[in-house]
C-alpha cells in the first residue's frame, strides 16, 4: 500500500448484523486516518444503502453468499466497492426506476438513488455485481503524507 | 433504547423519532407505530431527536404520510438535523412533507394544512 493512501477491506456473510459492523469497523477507520471532509453520516449511509442492496438485489438474502467490501481514501477522493456473489443487476435501469418512484409512498426502492446524489461517480462493473462509488475530498493528495510528517 | 412515542394531544398526534433507524428496525417500528395511532388525524413529526436514517426510515415516514393523506389528515416535521435535511432533500421529501424548525411553527402550521 501506498503512504499517501488507506484502504479497508472485509468480506462478510449476507446477514444485516454483519453489515453493522463492517460499517462500524469502516467508520472507526475513517476516525483513525482523520478524514473529516467526509461526514460520518454520509459513510454510514452510503455503505448501509450499498450493502443492503447486495444483500437484497445481489444475494437474495442468501447467507450461504458472501459480500466483498473495499473502501479505500487515496488521491483526494473516496473509493467504495461492494460486490456480491449474486446474478447481477442492470444498475442504470434501477436508479431511472428509483427516481421515477422516488415519492410515491413505496416501500423499498430509493437507496442507491441517495447515494448518487451524494456522490461524484457511481460504477455498475463486473456484470452489475459489483457496485462502485468515488467520492470527491476536499482536501490535497498529501493529506496522510502531511500527517505522517507533522 | 425506543426509538418511537406517540403521543394524542386533542387535535393531532406528535411522533417523535429517536437515535439511529435503520434497516432491520423497519418492521418493529412500523408495528409499534399503528398500534399507538388508531384514528385519523393531523400528523406532528418531531424529529429533533433523530440523529441517523436510511432509507427505510425514509418509508416509515411516508408510509405514515400516505396513511394521513389517505384520511385527509395533514402532517408536517419539525426539528431535522443537518443529515436528515439533507437526506430528505435527495429524497424530494420537502415537496410533499413541510419542515419547518421548531415545534411552535410546527403547531401553527398544521392548524393551517390539518
Amino acid at each position: 500500500m501506498m503512504k499517501n493512501e488507506k484502504v479497508y477491506q472485509g468480506i462478510i456473510p449476507s446477514t444485516s448484523h454483519d453489515v453493522e459492523d463492517i460499517i462500524q469497523s469502516v467508520v472507526e477507520k475513517f476516525k483513525r486516518w482523520n478524514v473529516e471532509e467526509v461526514p460520518l453520516s454520509e459513510v454510514e449511509f452510503i455503505l448501509t444503502e450499498l450493502l443492503m442492496n447486495a444483500i437484497e438485489h445481489g444475494n437474495c438474502f442468501d447467507e450461504a453468499k458472501y459480500i466483498y467490501v473495499y473502501t479505500a481514501v487515496k488521491d483526494g477522493q473516496w473509493i467504495c466497492r461492494v460486490t456480491d456473489q449474486g446474478d447481477g443487476f442492470d444498475g442504470q435501469a434501477t436508479l431511472k426506476h428509483e427516481e421515477n418512484e422516488l415519492t410515491k409512498y413505496q416501500s423499498r426502492g430509493r437507496g442507491l438513488y441517495l447515494v448518487a446524489q451524494m456522490v461524484q461517480e457511481m460504477r455498475f462493473k463486473n456484470e452489475g455485481k459489483t457496485l462502485e462509488v468515488i467520492k470527491h475530498l476536499d482536501f490535497d493528495k498529501n493529506h496522510f503524507n502531511k500527517q505522517a510528517n507533522g | 433504547m425506543n426509538q418511537i412515542d406517540v403521543v394524542k394531544e386533542q387535535m393531532y398526534y406528535v411522533v417523535r423519532l429517536k437515535g439511529r433507524i435503520k434497516s432491520y428496525d423497519f418492521m418493529p417500528l412500523k408495528e409499534e407505530l399503528y398500534q399507538d395511532i388508531k384514528e385519523v388525524q393531523p400528523v406532528i413529526l418531531n424529529l429533533t431527536e433523530l440523529k441517523f436514517i436510511d432509507t427505510s426510515g425514509l418509508t416509515l415516514i411516508l408510509s405514515l404520510l400516505r396513511w394521513c393523506n389517505e384520511g385527509n389528515a395533514g402532517m408536517v416535521s419539525y426539528g431535522a438535523n443537518e443529515f436528515i435535511k439533507r437526506i430528505f432533500g435527495y429524497a424530494k421529501i420537502p415537496s410533499i412533507l413541510p419542515m419547518v424548525d421548531t415545534c411552535e411553527e410546527a403547531i401553527i402550521l398544521i392548524q393551517k394544512v390539518g
